[in-house]
């Protein structure tokens, strides 16, 4: 077995990371990418020593040795519950100053969300930085809205076939084309993820999209599926998520014109980069429709460059 | 020999309960407590000491003794200079798993010099000096007993280890 490479950083790097991004993106969004951040370190931990657990009531055996030997905190399962676990953390390294315990709490839903294969968030309902005693997570199953129900219509003809693979920009004023080549592969068994910024729900009925989830561009959060527009990360990494547990899918990504008002050009250009690289090693197929009355000839041209014209 | 100044990495390994950290507690801050409490993650503590005219940075790594998994454990050996290999002379199995501890060590960082120490000397022994001795031989490791309790041994160790140290990076 080829050796796995480590590398070990004071416990105080953390804090450091944290105030750097405090600094670039404001405390509640460096909150929530140290969590993102743990998430991912905890799920490359299991998936590097192949590790998984059928069940939440076996995983004690596994993740108090792996979490005492990470040096974030002791730690101690207190309750196991199916679909839920309460977890004490002692002497945590980030729980300092009024910080609470945001990569502590995203490594553990990593850790927990790999080993069984399903998606556990972590809340912190107490965290010793405000007073208490010791910090208490409360882990729990989330239903993976971004999980996809196909279905084969035999009675008709599919109408497009894309190459896989491929990134496609659709230059047209309203995306009905791209709805249109999006419900067909639906209808004929592709796992689809429909990115829009218009209300999923109404979008749902207009194409009968049924079996297909959704991320809703927008500033409200209080859908589950809700996406800041203004967080590329989180949407690439959801998309990722979904690209590569779905190989050969296809993702409509309708909505350019809103992400590109909230995070300038560039910054959209990168996040379709990275995604069209994810499609093309996934053989998936992403289409992106825009209106090009809405962007300067230059910025079209470069996404005529990085995506294939339909 | 040059003087100079060195800044040296020392780890200590062994089962958990055996005393590294009341070892490093009882050098670095000359204290002892009874209380037992698991450690987690590693814990450096630095110690300055003076050898035949150089001045070296010990840099001690704590490492946590119960063991999961070899990579990630492994990955606080490297870069080390030498190791304690510490086992609790009340509990023999302690002694029988150095072999293992050594063997991961001296896996990553090849044959760096190597003190065992047989802790707990104060309380009740389990195994002998000789059995310890003879073990010590067969691996080409000097072998001292201690008590992080009483402090016996427990200085000289870290000078043994401080010249052993400084002969190797010299």
């Amino acid at each position: 077995m080829r050796p796995l490479p480590f590398f070990v950083m004071p416990g105080i790097a953390l804090a450091h990371l944290r105030e750097e991004l405090e600094i670039v993106e404001g405390d509640q969004r460096a909150r929530l990418m140290l969590y993102r951040y743990g998430q991912r370190c905890g799920r490359a931990l299991v998936e590097s020593f192949g590790l998984s657990s059928s069940s939440l009531s076996e995983i004690r055996s596994i993740i108090e040795p792996i979490w005492m030997e990470a040096g974030l905190s002791r730690i101690k399962i207190d309750s196991l519950e199916e679909g839920e676990m309460v977890v004490n953390l002692e002497e945590s390294v980030e729980s300092k100053e009024g910080k609470t315990c945001d990569f502590g709490r995203g490594y553990l839903s990593g850790i927990v969300s790999q080993l069984l294969g399903k998606r556990y968030e972590v809340d912190e309902v107490e965290c010793s930085s405000q007073g208490y005693m010791t910090c208490v997570m409360q882990v729990y199953e989330v239903v993976d809205s971004l999980r996809p129900v196909t279905h084969d219509d035999q009675e008709t003809i599919r109408k497009y076939n894309l190459g896989s693979g491929y990134s496609y920009i659709i230059k047209e004023e309203v995306p009905d084309q791209a709805y249109d080549i999006f419900v067909d592969a639906a209808k004929h068994g592709t796992p689809c993820l429909c990115v829009t910024r218009e209300y999923p729900e109404k979008v749902k009925d207009r194409w009968e999209l049924k079996g297909v989830p959704f991320l809703w561009l927008s500033m409200d959060q209080e859908k589950p599926y809700s996406r800041d527009p203004a967080n590329v990360a989180l949407l690439y990494s959801d998309i990722k998520t979904f690209v590569t547990e779905n190989k050969g899918c296809m993702v409509l990504l309708s909505g350019l014109e809103y992400l590109i008002s909230q995070n300038g050009f560039q910054k959209v250009l990168k996040l379709l980069q990275h995604i069209n690289d994810r499609i093309a090693v996934t053989d998936s197929v992403l289409i992106a429709p825009i209106s090009p009355l809405t962007l300067p000839e230059g910025d079209l041209k470069m996404l005529e460059k990085e995506l294939r014209s339909f | 020999m040059p003087e100079g100044k060195y800044i040296i990495k020392l780890c200590l390994l062994g089962d958990g309960a055996v005393g590294k950290t009341s070892l490093v507690r009882r050098y670095v801050f000359d204290v002892f407590d009874d209380k037992y409490l698991v450690s987690f993650g590693t814990k450096v503590s630095k110690k300055t000491m003076s050898i035949e005219g150089s001045e070296i940075d010990l840099m001690i790594w704590d490492i946590l003794g119960q063991k999961s998994h070899a990579a990630l454990h492994e990955a606080y050996y490297r870069g080390a200079a030498g190791a304690f290999a510490v086992c609790d002379y009340t509990r023999p199995d302690t002694l029988k798993n150095l072999k293992s501890w050594l063997g991961s060590f001296r896996s990553i960082v090849g044959e760096m010099p190597v003190i065992i120490l047989g802790n707990k000397s104060d309380l009740e022994k389990r195994f002998t000096f000789q059995e310890l001795e003879a073990y010590g031989q067969s691996v080409g490791c000097l072998v001292l007993e201690t008590s992080a309790k009483t402090g016996q041994n427990v200085e000289l160790a870290f000078e043994q280890m401080g010249k052993k140290l400084l002969e190797a990076v010299r």
